[in-house]
């Protein structure tokens, strides 16, 4: 659990063109998403009556042109992937908080109590959890705030099920033992050993996770139960571009890309890290 | 001697077979050069430590190698030549005429198909009996190795089998079409030691009564004793050694023979201080410079085994060893 | 056997229940009910309202009364299409559905396990790489994306196939949405069948067979293919998940008239009844997949059928 071991994984990762590449996208895509105001004079709400549902062009400030009240999709797409990405993130966050102590406590106790809790986890996993989503938007109603919780709230038990298990072979392992019997006290031993081996598997899971958030937001907007109008996430984008596709088919393509962009470069993150440090562990 | 084999024919006939696969570095050679027959009928015990390329050299003649392997070289089973066969021509030997049986019996056999099934598809695919017919003879075979109730056992999961079991039913699966060579790849190794005992008579037993030529391969000389005919002795993808099994347990030449054979213990002798082990590991694939392999591990080494790696030649009383200072 | 089975039907049932009284008490406790909408009600109207519909009865009471109704297949009536049961609505849109979610998941499993095997046998070569590259994005484009886009090109500028709409007995209708909702399971397949493939023919099995003269062909399918497929066994409940969920936005976007709308619609008018009962029938699916994997693992893998 030396710096060496980070090293190793940072040069693995390194080395992987395509994760390398992926890293760039996803900072370029975030730069965008939180500079895109800056970069472009039009605001997000603003309504240019004099182009509405214009093409994309240079000459005029609407990059990727207008929809069909005259708000600019430069914009609006930017703002859109800022929305969405901060709602990943905190749900991303809400979901490692439970899974990651749900894990390490069934993962610790062990016997009857683990049962019990991976029984739940399996049963759970068994379900169509994102109509429960459904419902649950539909019954708070349309709070961004209730979006985070519940998706977060459905992400974990992946999560959970990793903490799970290398919280189980940590227990057994010898060097636990050892530090044990060497009177480490038992915070000196989460902190020193458990934390450590358990954060590169959290690491790698939660980046995964934030694409798959991401992709839950989108769909959610886009069946018009997530993010409300007049704001604007990817999802809900992506549902005016659907409606307008035949008259202009750059609302449906330029939000749709950018999503697809994003998703693609952040698994492509998520896989390159966890190829780097399933090796790293391997060369131990 | 030559003279045991004298006026019978050759069943396999392999002349300076090559294996390498690609490494960064170059190829990575795994067999080099090496040659051995088996004449029909007798057994060819093939003895080597692991890494000393005669599992591959045994892979190479079934044709079972990884694709990106490389084979070079000459294999005639029969007047044939392996190698230039197409793969059609060599599947339709494979199975019939050369059979194998491998290592594992454990996960040899396919976990979800029952033992009938793959005994019979072995007849259908070359004798194109039918399913009943190959039924009876698949279940024959089966009394034939030592299994009861044979009916019954066809109708089994390999899981449901034991260890030993499952050789068994390996090897009757190999004799079904009554193959002229049977390959064995340390076929007891996984085994425990009373049912070693066990499989390898019954492969004598087999030998005998169905009148085919063996390649026994083996890490364990002594269980050569007895059942090979002639033994050809590896070392770091090299044969080094080659002599009927009488003369090489009677008189080893090579260095290296004489301390796989003093590691076998033997009862006659006072009880040792010690098993005699050869000091040192057999160098990887590849890591073999120009001198003799076992030079740094071979306490007769002098400066000319660093410098020149010896041939494998035939002597003037008939022996083949490779090695600079023989034993006399 | 039979009791590996029956222990795992004596799981289904409860769960089955304890959903139905999750969604059931979620929806009865949240606030705002189906006819708040329409605020000129006068009270006598709402309360008549209300009691047709059972709202004035204690909680538990509706409860045992939708249990019992449930389980005689009968759903209740629908806040907001007035005319329609629950059961009805669904019992017309079901057949659509089933028959777009069954042409997606078999294209999914063979088109998946094809190019997965395909990709196994070619490791490392052009054709391997390729088809992992596209399976990458296969997995990555949203289905929300991908059908407006498939629409955009092959009904709006190629105009090979209509954009969206429906016609009974018209397969025309269904290729678009059926490939964007089949594409992503498809592509998550692919992957997990390459993957174990490569395990299964490095095995000690498979080399035996190759060593009995089997042809190529036998190899794969008889000794090869039926382990291989475990992993993907596994993956059928979550791929019919991910196609329930897909189909939710592919029916939305092409505007066939299956049950997936009426769970969104149902949703956003906070129709109660239709909500439950598309939340009973798409998990009573998922947990009869579960069973379906199950038995499906026995077939592929006898030590699970010998197993006490």
């Amino acid at each position: 659990m030396s710096g060496g071991w980070w090293n190793e994984a940072a040069r693995r990762f390194g080395a992987d063109k395509v994760a390398v590449a992926a890293a760039l996208a996803v900072l370029v895509l975030v730069l965008l998403a939180l500079l895109g105001g800056a970069l472009n004079p039009n605001d997000a709400q603003a309504l240019d009556w004099s182009r509405i549902a214009t093409a994309p062009a240079l000459a005029h400030a609407h990059w990727f042109g207008t929809d069909r009240l005259g708000r600019d999709l430069f914009v609006r797409t930017l703002a859109g992937a800022r929305l969405s990405l901060s709602i990943g993130l905190v749900a991303t966050a809400v979901s490692v908080g439970i899974g990651v102590s749900y894990g390490a406590v069934a993962g610790y106790c062990g016997g009857r109590i683990d049962q019990l809790m991976m029984r739940l986890i399996e049963t759970l996993s068994g379900l169509p959890l994102i109509f429960f989503v459904i419902f649950l938007t539909v019954i708070v109603g349309n709070s961004l705030l209730l979006l985070f919780a519940a998706i977060g709230a459905v992400g974990w038990l992946t999560m959970a099920r990793i903490v799970r298990g290398l919280t189980l072979s940590i227990r057994q392992k010898e060097y636990i033992e050892a530090a044990r019997a060497g009177g480490l006290t038992a915070s000196r031993i989460v902190l020193r050993h458990v934390v450590p081996n358990l954060l590169g598997p959290v690491i790698v899971y939660a980046t995964l996770t934030i694409p798959q958030v991401v992709l839950f937001e989108s769909f959610l907007s886009f069946l018009g139960l997530g993010v409300q109008e007049p704001r604007a996430s990817l999802g809900t984008l992506i549902a005016e571009g659907a409606a307008e596709m035949e008259s202009a088919a750059w609302m449906l393509l330029i939000p749709g890309a950018f999503l697809t962009l994003l998703l693609l470069s952040l698994n492509l993150v998520g896989d390159g890290l966890r190829d780097a440090l399933d090796e790293s562990a391997h060369v131990r | 001697m030559s003279a045991e084999g004298a006026g019978r024919a050759l069943c396999l006939d392999v002349r300076g077979l090559n294996v390498a696969y690609p490494g960064v570095a170059g190829p990575i050679e795994v067999v080099r050069d090496a040659s051995f027959e088996v004449v029909e009928g007798q057994c060819l015990g093939i003895v080597g430590e692991s890494g000393s390329g005669k599992s591959q050299s045994c892979l190479a003649l079934m044709g079972l190698l990884p694709r990106q392997a490389r084979v070079g070289g000459s294999i005639r089973f029969r007047g044939r030549e392996l190698l230039a066969d197409g793969a059609r021509e060599a599947r339709s030997l494979r199975g019939r005429e050369l059979a194998m049986v491998f290592q594992d019996p454990i996960s040899a056999l396919t976990p979800h198909l029952r033992i009938g099934t793959q005994l019979g598809e072995v007849l259908r695919r070359h004798l194109g009996t039918n399913a009943a017919e190959a039924r009876t003879r698949a279940a024959l075979m089966l009394t034939h190795v030592g299994i009861d109730h044979p009916e019954q056992r066809l109708r089994q999961y390999p899981h449901q089998l034991s260890g030993g079991m499952r050789q068994r039913v390996m090897i009757a699966m190999a004799c079904l079409c009554g193959p002229a060579l049977l390959l064995a790849d340390e076929p007891t190794t996984a085994l425990d030691a009373a049912v070693q005992a066990q499989v390898i008579a019954l492969l004598r037993s087999m030998r005998t009564e169905l009148g085919m030529a063996m390649v026994l391969v083996t890490h364990d000389l002594a269980l050569l004793s007895g059942l090979a005919d002639r033994i050809v002795v590896m070392y770091a993808g090299r044969v080094v050694e080659s002599a009927s099994a009488a003369e090489l347990f009677a008189r080893p030449l090579h260095p290296y023979t004489a301390g796989l054979l003093a590691c076998v213990p033997r009862w006659t002798d006072a009880p040792p201080s010690r098993f005699a082990s050869i000091p040192g590991v057999p160098p990887g694939p590849g890591a073999v410079g120009g001198g003799c392999a076992f030079a740094p591990r071979c306490t007769r080494a002098a400066a000319r085994c660093l410098q020149s790696r010896p041939e494998l030649a035939p002597r003037a009383d008939g022996r083949c060893v490779a090695c600079h200072f023989p034993h006399a | 056997m039979m009791r590996y089975f029956a222990a795992r039907l004596a799981w289904a049932l409860p769960t089955l229940f304890a959903i139905l009284t999750l969604t059931f008490f979620l929806v009865r406790t949240a606030p705002g009910g189906p006819f708040d909408e329409e605020r000129a009600l006068p009270p006598d109207i709402r309360r008549n309202l209300d009691a047709a519909y059972g709202l004035d009865q204690p909680l538990w009471v509706q409860f045992g009364h939708y249990l019992a109704r449930v389980a005689h297949g009968d759903f209740g009536p629908s806040f907001k299409y007035r005319d329609f049961s629950v059961t009805e609505l669904i019992a017309q849109g079901f057949p659509i559905s089933a028959g777009l979610g069954i042409s997606a998941m078999a294209l999914a499993l063979v088109g998946g396990i094809a190019a997965g095997t395909f990709a196994a046998l070619r490791r490392r070569e052009a054709g391997d790489r390729l088809a992992m590259a596209a399976a990458v994005l296969g997995i990555t484009v949203p289905t929300f994306v991908l059908l407006p886009f498939l629409a955009l090109v092959f009904g709006v500028y190629l105009k090979w196939l209509p954009v969206a709409g429906w016609e009974p007995g018209s397969l025309r209708y269904f290729v678009l949405p059926v490939l964007a909702l089949a594409l992503p399971p498809l592509a998550v397949i692919s992957r997990l069948t390459r993957a174990s493939m490569i395990e299964v023919l490095d095995s000690d099995y498979v080399r035996t067979a190759r060593a009995k003269g089997l042809s190529p062909a036998a190899v794969i399918w008889r000794h090869a293919l039926p382990p291989a497929l475990i992993p993907v066994a596994g993956y059928l409940a979550p791929a019919l998940a991910a196609i329930m969920t897909g189909s939710l936005v592919v029916e939305s976007i092409a505007g066939l008239p299956g049950i997936g709308r009426y769970l969104v619609q149902g949703a956003l008018n906070r129709d109660y009844t239709l909500v439950l009962g598309m939340v009973v029938v798409y998990s009573t699916l998922l947990i009869l997949m579960g069973l379906i994997v199950d038995l499906i693992f026995a077939l592929l893998d006898p030590r699970v059928r010998f197993r006490a």
